[in-house]
């Protein structure tokens, strides 16, 4: 009886051990209530900074995005301060047809024929009335020739023309077209290329769909009376410029600035958005010892906004800061401002304001940083800039502008920094 | 019976490697360079440390090597739930330790030498808490977390020899090495706006001392044994460069036993340690002191279970830790309970200790519950 109960003892202790060795395995750290009290040498001391002047260089780049690429063509009327148009080029009408079953044929007729352009009413401005009129724009001069452009929007190019009151304007609006007009181009094989203009009642702007948006204009028309043969719809087309080729497909849609009256940037300022639409450019000069011995808790760059009186200039926009991915190898700014880290990547902050605002804005760019650090030293380390460019570039006539590192010190742009030096931990 | 020694056994083993980083924060027990395990097998701890100058499995003695008979191998692992209580507030900690792995063998009729890997200073916690903090003028919520992984340890080439029927004697070398790994990070509530500090730092041990002991039998069924450890050059490299200069702490332990009673011991030890000669290792706020240590404590033999031995210990001692915390030096009573038996014909045993440990300083308390299982061999 003894040895049972002593066996159950042995029994009860040495399993209660090995599972009491085992459960310490998994234990749950319960923080901190003992610190720092019971913690001596956590004190991690946070230091702040301003850096000024703190950029190596600073521009502003026009002209972006570049030509035909933008997200939609901002056409606009607004009296003697802006005003912009669009071209859509289409350089190969179709001038044969097969009916079913039967061999191929030239166009001998376009009837019914219409030019459909898609409208995008987002942050449009509408008076009672707009007059939408299409002109024959085709030229023999170089593309980038906007003045010839230009100079086409005159009354005998006019081919097409709509007025609609304000209710009447929506998603699409489509324009007639002569059907011997059209036949004589088909037919001589000559390019149609169409520039719109807006008139209207007040001032007025709205946006055209492209094919960069995925709505792109289309010209149709009926080559036959015989209803099995389909209506041939042609799509925006570009044979120039020859070289560089890929170029043309960016020709087949795009906005020409014929007036922006808003005064010179000056060599005090900075500039983001407008028509056409800019960008600024930062080349930081952040001091070798923060980067190196110290990790960065924030880092704010500070600009102050200088207002700009004009058109939309109560209307707010974001402007957000991209870092540049370009190495130092490539010394094109312009070509630096395009290649860009993806947007939220490093810089994911942003300022929302009006053009006519005024005042110190912010942007903090402390991931960036990090990143920069990390890549010190690396032949392959990107530029240390980053890019200020507006959410909807190039499709709103809105321009905010800063004051630049050649301005006052007080309004120059400055870096902010919250720093950890680094810290003596662990040592008793 | 065996099945259940064999369960036990497996259950035993199978904690070992199953035991993951350990479970530690600000506690009174961590301060300094860490928590002196004293370098206990599960059989001293049983006792409180009083058996540990005659211990075989307890690096301490050397001499005490021969107890081993004809060779040994031992590990073990010590969990510690510890419970700190500070201002109304109490925090649950645990944290695991493998304090000693030990292998010897004889050398000749009279010799014997060992290797022996322990843990002098352990210093394995985790430490977290929020606060907030001003940046850029603005207040921020923030938590401020530590990690802190590694021990000095103390590597041992033994040597021992019996001189007499009643007199052994023997040498030591240690190397103390080892590191601490710390992780320290300040994180933002708002991670966008705001970085984290990150940062990942090492500090390295580099020591060495040499020890010597004697266990002699000068009256039938008493038993003195000491110790002595000198310590030599001591140093510290913080991230690779070479930081503190100190020395290595002194340590002298004696032993007086009895085993008039068959099959039991009964054991009172004292030792004092020179923890200051540490000092210029850490920093100008490193608050450390010399301390003494007595123990008093009996293994008795228990009854033997289908032929298999068993033993029951127990033990009190009391100490003061090396390492204060807010201008407080910490001291710490402990009372200990331990048993083991003998099985595969005596050739292994399983020994199990379980120490409860009351440290205080000042108004601060802390409570230590420490098991410590062990499987020893003797092929």
């Amino acid at each position: 009886m003894t040895r049972l109960l002593l066996r159950r003892a042995l029994s009860v202790l040495f399993v209660a051990s090995a599972a009491a060795a085992l459960g310490a395995c998994n234990e749950h750290l319960d923080a901190g209530s003992a610190c720092p009290s019971l913690c001596p040498g956590l004190s991690v001391p946070i230091k702040d900074t301003v850096l000024s002047p703190v950029l190596a260089f600073d521009t502003t780049l026009v002209g972006y995005p570049s030509v035909g690429t933008e997200l939609g063509i901002p056409l606009a009327s607004r009296g003697d301060t802006l005003d912009v148009r669009g071209v859509i080029r289409f350089d190969s009408l179709v001038t044969f047809f097969a009916p079913p079953a039967d061999t191929s044929r030239p166009v001998t007729q376009a009837d019914t024929a219409i030019l459909r352009v898609r409208i995008n009413l987002t942050q449009s401005r509408l008076p009672a009335s707009v007059r939408f009129e299409a002109y024959d724009v085709d030229t023999i001069a170089d593309d980038g020739n906007t003045a010839a452009v230009l100079a086409l929007f005159r009354p005998d190019r006019l081919f097409s023309a709509r007025t609609l009151t304000r209710a009447e304007i929506t998603d699409s609006l489509i324009f007639p077209i002569s059907s011997g007009w059209l036949m004589q181009k088909i037919q001589t094989g000559a390019r149609l290329r169409v520039g719109i203009r807006l008139v209207g009642s007040g001032p007025v702007s709205l946006r055209l769909h492209t094919i960069e948006t995925g709505l792109q204009s289309e010209i149709r028309y009926y080559v036959s009376t015989d209803t099995a043969v389909k209506q041939i719809i042609v799509a925006p087309y570009s044979k120039t410029p020859l070289e560089p080729a890929l170029l043309a497909y960016d020709y087949r849609d795009y906005a020409v600035v014929a007036r922006n009256a808003l005064p010179a940037i000056g060599n005090q300022a900075l500039a983001t958005g407008g028509v056409p639409a800019r960008r600024t450019y930062l080349r930081f000069n952040i001091p070798q010892w923060l980067l190196d011995s110290n990790t960065v808790v924030r880092a704010t760059l500070q600009l102050t906004q200088i207002p700009m009186r004009g058109f939309d200039q109560g209307d707010s926009v974001t402007i957000h800061g991209q870092a540049v991915a370009a190495t130092s190898l490539i010394t094109d700014l312009y070509r630096s401002s395009q290649i860009l880290i993806p947007q939220g990547m490093f810089v994911g902050d942003s300022i929302r304001v009006a053009p006519a605002d005024s005042g110190v804005r912010s942007l903090e760019i402390n991931s960036l940083l990090t990143v920069w650090k990390s890549q010190a030293g690396t032949a392959e380390a990107p530029q240390r800039a980053i890019v200020l460019l507006q959410t909807e570039e190039g499709l709103h006539g809105a321009e905010v502008r800063f004051f630049n590192a050649r301005a006052a010190a007080a309004v120059r742009p400055r870096l902010r920094v919250s720093y950890i030096p680094r810290v003596t931990f662990g040592v008793p | 019976m065996r099945r259940l020694l064999l369960a036990t056994l497996v259950a035993a083993l199978s904690a070992v490697p199953l035991a993951g980083p350990l479970a530690a924060q600000g506690a009174l027990s961590i301060q300094g360079f860490g928590y002196p395990t004293g370098q206990l097998s599960p059989r001293a701890a049983g006792t409180a440390s009083a058996l540990a100058e005659i211990d075989a499995g307890s690096p301490l003695n050397p001499a005490a090597l021969l107890g081993a008979g004809k060779s040994i191998f031992s590990f073990q692992v010590d969990p510690e739930y510890r419970q700190v209580k500070l201002a109304g507030q109490t925090v649950n900690t645990t944290t695991v330790r493998f304090p000693v792995i030990l292998v010897g063998t004889r050398v000749g009729a009279r010799g014997f030498i060992s290797g022996s890997f322990s843990t002098l200073l352990d210093r394995t916690w985790d430490a977290a808490y929020e606060d907030s903090v001003s940046v850029s003028g603005q207040r921020v919520g923030s938590t401020v977390a530590t990690r802190v992984r590694g021990a000095i340890n103390d590597a041992r080439l033994a040597f021992a020899w019996q001189l007499s029927e009643k007199l052994q004697v023997g040498a030591a070398f240690h190397a103390l090495t080892g590191a601490n790994r710390m992780h320290l990070t300040r994180s933002f509530s708002d991670s966008t706006t705001y970085g984290a500090l990150n940062q990942v730092t090492t500090l390295a041990y580099g020591g060495s001392a040499v020890s010597a002991g004697l266990v002699a039998l000068p009256l039938p069924h008493l038993i003195l044994a000491a110790s002595l450890r000198l310590g030599g050059a001591m140093s510290t490299r913080y991230n690779d460069s070479l930081a503190t200069h100190g020395k290595a702490p002194n340590r002298l332990g004696a032993s007086v036993n009895f085993d008039g009673i068959p099959g039991s011991m009964l054991s009172v030890r004292v030792s004092r340690e020179q923890w200051s000669r540490m000092g210029p290792l850490g920093t100008a706020a490193l608050l450390v002191h010399d301390a003494t240590e007595i123990a008093a404590g009996v293994d008795v033999a228990g009854p033997k279970v289908q032929g298999t031995a068993t033993q029951f210990r127990f033990g009190a001692r009391t100490r003061d830790l090396p390492f204060g915390v807010n201008g407080s030096f910490v001291s710490e009573q402990t009372f200990a309970l331990g048993g083991g038996l003998t099985f595969a014909r005596g050739w292994a045993s399983l020994d199990a200790s379980l120490q409860r440990a009351q440290r205080k300083a000042g108004a601060l308390r802390e409570q230590g519950t420490m098991l410590s299982v062990g499987l020893t061999v003797r092929p």
